[in-house]
């Protein structure tokens, strides 16, 4: 049986393909409005009556879950009403209660997910800092599956941020089993890691409307 | 009501959206080139089905020269063995596309940004051994940036007093669509004598084009 989503639906599992969100956060302006915000990104459009019946349905039908430290798992649509309307301060630390309640995939949520998108997980990229434990310098650490699209993440990546790449700091390695993300693992996948700093400014440099390597980021899981 | 699609048949729909699309092509081995995009992977018994739905829900209409609108499970069950355009010759073959309510139920789902919708083209003349450009979009500062990112990419040298703006009213955007309005911008333009030295990692104004319907 195929799955079949509505828009809102489909925009709520999408959302936390990569990490978990905090619920109360859904009724944000930016993530209410499906006119594109500042990263272009689109909103689920849904009203707080609709957004609360999709997200019942998605806990109901066993796609998504719900969760806080008080309550442990939610499953009622009163639960979910709740965690509507908790307020978070802007670094997620609690006004007057413990942390706020958080979705995520299930296993049986990211299995639909994935049958809708058709997901490259080959190409799905992790980037972030990586602190060696005997230095006080982070490396930048890149890791996906598909060893030549990191290539190509690393030559947008120095083009675009304008780095000077140190050569001898270049590491590789390949990493098995790789957890993507917190409900995917994929067999493995290649890890780049490296030392940079800032080229001095280039007065020529091409006009910074050019797309940034985030597209990079995105490309995996592009619907079509 | 929410529509509420499955993969493919929310593959059918967004595939015709600017344009009809021939239904014999949807079998097509090399449809992902063709298209520029994943393909629907279903099979043929669960795409027929598929389109079946669509058509008998009133999303989209087929129809070819020969037989008109088509409205049953036979006709396209036949419309997908028929020879797909790329080799068709003079044969008959089907197309399929949306329609209003297909259209609607589409946007529904896509929250399209019309707005940002650019159609873009070049044409030569024998009088002429610059290209003519013509770029509409309804948004004229999305209109800016496309244009801006073209002209580096494609390393174009525009002839600044050929630039010319107009506004058209209503502007019909695709066969089933239609706006307001939008901006025109024409000029004509060479490619560059001294092509950039600098290389660049492969970011193209296709970007520009594809964000107006990036569902989210």
């Amino acid at each position: 049986m195929e799955p079949r989503f509505t828009r809102g639906e489909y925009w709520l599992l999408d959302n936390v393909v990569e990490a978990e969100f905090a619920i109360c956060k859904l009724t944000d302006n930016r993530n209410t409005s499906v006119e594109p915000g500042f990263f272009d990104e689109k909103g689920h459009g849904l009203t707080h009556a609709l957004l609360l019946e999709a997200l019942h349905r998605l806990l109901a039908s066993g796609l998504i879950y719900a969760k806080n430290e008080g309550d442990g798992s939610i499953s009622t649509a009163e639960g979910i009403e709740r965690a509507l309307n908790e307020t978070i301060s802007r670094n997620y630390a609690p006004f007057d209660m413990g942390k706020p309640t958080f979705y995520g995939l299930t296993q049986k949520g990211g299995a639909q997910w994935e049958a809708f998108t058709v997901p490259r997980w080959q190409k799905y990229i992790a980037a972030d800092f990586h602190w060696p434990d005997d230095s006080k310098e982070a490396m930048w650490e890149v890791i996906c599956a598909d060893k030549n699209w990191i290539g190509r993440y690393y030559e947008s990546f120095c083009f675009h941020r304008q780095i000077e790449v140190s050569l001898e700091s270049i590491e590789w390695e390949y990493i098995a089993p790789w957890q993507a993300t917190y409900w995917k693992q994929l067999e493995g996948a290649y890890r780049l890691r490296f030392h940079y700093q800032d080229k001095k400014k280039d007065e020529n440099f091409p006009p910074p409307r050019l797309w940034p390597p985030e597209t990079f980021h995105s490309a995996w899981r592009d619907w079509c | 009501m929410e529509p509420r699609f499955t993969r493919g048949e929310y593959w059918l729909l967004e595939t015709v959206v600017e344009h009809e699309w021939d239904i014999p092509g949807l079998m097509g081995s090399d449809l992902e080139l063709h298209l520029n995009k994943k393909g629907h992977g279903l099979t043929r018994a669960s795409l027929l089905a598929n389109l079946y739905r669509l058509l008998s829900s009133g999303l989209i209409y087929a129809k070819n020269e020969v037989d008109g609108f088509l409205s049953t499970y036979q006709q396209i069950e036949c419309a997908l063995d028929e020879t797909p355009w790329q080799i068709r010759g003079d044969k008959k073959y089907t197309v399929y596309g949306l329609t209003q309510e297909g259209g609607a139920q589409w946007e529904a789902f896509a929250a399209p940004d019309w707005g940002r919708y650019v159609d873009a083209g070049e044409t030569f003349s024998d009088e002429n051994e610059n290209g003519i450009w013509e770029i509409i979009c309804a948004d004229k500062d999305w209109l800016d940036r496309y244009c801006e990112a073209m002209c580096f990419d494609h390393e174009l040298e525009v002839s600044l007093e050929t630039i010319a703006w107009d506004y058209i009213a209503p502007w019909q955007v695709t066969y089933w669509k239609q706006l307001d309005g939008a901006h025109r911008l024409r000029f004509e333009a060479q490619d560059k004598e001294e092509p950039s030295s600098l290389s660049q990692p492969g970011h193209h104004p296709e970007f520009l084009d594809k964000s107006w319907c990036a569902w989210r």
